[in-house]
């Protein structure tokens, strides 16, 4: 992900905001200052380490508001494998729910999860009809953790989709899309040359041509320039690879189920061992992304003053 | 404490500390000094950059709660930064006050001897004993003297220095060490080491003798010396082992320490 040289090439800000270090510890004081109110007697150090300990092992999620949740991918992560720790006998057992029953076990854990990514998890799973259909626990997991991770990514997605599907009714003309996304100009230029193809295909089937919404895909990741998480490139062009059209749920399904995506995310065990039991699971940190932490704070420093 | 108080107001509000009960969330902070330990916090992050920060947080604040020495807190302020940034003065003078102001068992306060040699064994604990000892001679008090804080600032100061220095000699053992075998040729290392001694000597208070001094470390002029030190030993098989060159090359940097005692 991040290798030594790119860490040091960093300004200190960069490299704050690429850690997310500010976005803790506000959140690291703001809990103390609360936390304070009613234990007036609490150790203010303790409590920080105890505070960053817990946001280490992926365990800081629980309980706490969807826009904290929200704001690092990190936490994301967290909340998904909590999701998924504290609630896989469902899966076990074999249970079928729908879309709302998914969102109250959410609500459980966080009290204002919104319902849209759960509806939009849904649409995934469902291709966008049948929303009151039932949905087996491995497959809710899987798509939710790829609506929920991918969130914006997937949004700007679903634009730029749209723009390509009506781009093959009136071809040669710039579509604005009616939604708050930004979208390149450069990107819209590009539409006009993959528009006739794409006529051409339009009665052929569903969904649009799949070089031009790779295109769209790779000028989305280009755009996000870091400030969202988008699926890794090679993952996205091995599911392309091998077909001429694709549909935007047909390609979400694709991402939700391969485990590449799994892999990058690194929160969640592979489908085969999502049901096992295991006591030490619950225990055991969540595996970050970003390893290889230093031993000891201080003897980091020793060795960087020697 | 006077100097914490003073780069705490940058962070904060110039409020007067009120020890009442409707203290305000920012008086909190800095009263139970978090303002501070997250100052450090950030120092410290930015300055190491570690690959995943907020362990290192965990680790930072994890060992503030547990600290309890005024030995171990000094020890620890002195190596939030290295010392050749500008905010380690500040570390420095921190850390005297903290074992200032420790009290002795006869009700006196004052750091003694003893706290101050604990210190810089604590710093020099990286060193095998061998490398500690010359040092530790020219710096080290009597147990039973208050240092002050010069004696303080230069005892550390070197410490941190022949560190340093320890591992630019041992790299330069290894350019010397042109058939990169372990062992340099002997004429070659002495010709350098004559040039860093030559180059020491030659300081004085006059400020041009620091412009002299560096042209005679200049590449230039270090190669030269070199290809007639080659020239003169010509294929003479002597050679020096590392140690032996370190020890020589420290002994030029020990004698260069001024002795404040």
């Amino acid at each position: 992900m991040s290798g030594e040289s790119d860490r040091f090439s960093l300004t200190a800000e960069q490299y704050l905001a690429k850690y997310h270090v500010l976005t803790y510890l506000q959140d690291a004081v703001a809990q103390l200052l609360e936390h304070k109110e009613e234990n007036p007697r609490v150790i203010p150090a303790r409590f920080l380490s105890d505070y960053f300990r817990s946001v280490m092992q992926g365990n800081h999620t629980l309980f706490r508001e969807y826009s904290y949740i929200r704001k690092t991918p990190h936490n994301i992560a967290s909340f998904i494998r909590v999701f998924w720790k504290c609630f896989r006998h469902i899966g076990r057992n074999g249970d079928l729910l729908s879309a709302k029953e998914y969102h109250s076990l959410i609500c459980l854990l966080c009290p204002d999860f919104p319902f849209e990514p759960v509806q939009k998890t849904a649409r995934i799973i469902l291709m966008e009809d049948a929303m009151d259909c039932l949905m087996s626990f491995p497959d809710f997991l899987y798509a939710f953790q790829t609506q929920f991770f991918y969130e914006e990514f997937i949004d700007k997605l679903h634009s730029t989709y749209q723009a390509l599907v009506s781009g093959t009714y009136r071809p040669g003309q710039i579509v604005v899309v009616p939604s708050t996304l930004t979208r390149p100009t450069q990107h819209k230029s590009q539409l006009p040359s993959h528009a006739a193809p794409e006529a051409a295909q339009a009665n052929s089937g569903d969904g649009v041509d799949v070089h031009s919404f790779l295109e769209a895909i790779l000028q989305i990741i280009h755009t996000s320039s870091g400030s969202f998480s988008c699926p890794p490139v090679e993952i996205i062009k091995d599911l392309l690879g091998s077909v001429e059209r694709v549909t935007f749920y047909g390609f979400l399904i694709g991402l939700a189920k391969h485990a590449g995506v799994n892999d990058s995310i690194a929160t969640l065990p592979d489908k085969s061992a999502i049901m096992e039991e295991t006591d030490q699971e619950l225990s055991s940190p969540a595996p970050r992304p970003k390893s290889g932490r230093p031993k000891s704070g201080i003897s980091n420093a020793a060795k960087k003053a020697l | 404490m006077a100097e914490k108080k003073l780069s705490k107001t940058n962070l904060l509000d110039d409020r007067d500390i009120k020890p009442e009960k409707t203290e305000s969330p920012l008086d909190f902070l800095s009263r139970t000094g978090v303002t501070s330990e997250i100052k450090d916090a950030i120092t410290l992050v930015i300055e190491n950059r570690p690959e995943d920060p907020i362990s290192f947080m965990a680790e930072f604040f994890d060992s503030h709660a547990n600290t309890t020495t005024a030995l171990v807190k000094s020890h620890q302020k002195l190596l939030l930064v290295h010392h050749s940034r500008p905010s380690f003065q500040n570390n420095l003078v921190l850390a005297y006050n903290i074992l200032k102001q420790q009290k002795n068992s006869n009700g006196l306060q004052g750091l003694t001897g003893k706290t101050y040699n604990d210190l810089l064994t604590l710093l020099c604990r990286d060193l095998t004993g061998a490398e500690a000892e010359p040092l530790q001679k020219r710096i080290i008090c009597f147990s039973h003297e208050v240092v002050r804080f010069p004696v303080f600032k230069l005892g550390v100061l070197s410490t941190f220095i022949y560190q340093d220095f320890l591992k630019q000699a041992e790299s330069l053992y290894n350019e010397l060490d042109l058939t990169e075998r372990g062992k340099a040729d002997k004429h070659l290392c002495e010709a350098v080491l004559y040039e860093l001694q030559q180059a020491t000597f030659k300081t004085t208070d006059d400020p041009i003798s620091v412009i002299q001094v560096g042209s005679m470390l200049s590449s230039q002029h270090l190669n030269k010396v070199m290809s007639e030190a080659l020239v003169k030993g010509g294929a003479s098989s002597q050679t020096m082992a590392a140690d032996e060159f370190i020890v020589g090359a420290a002994q030029i940097l020990l004698e260069q320490i001024p002795d404040f005692r």
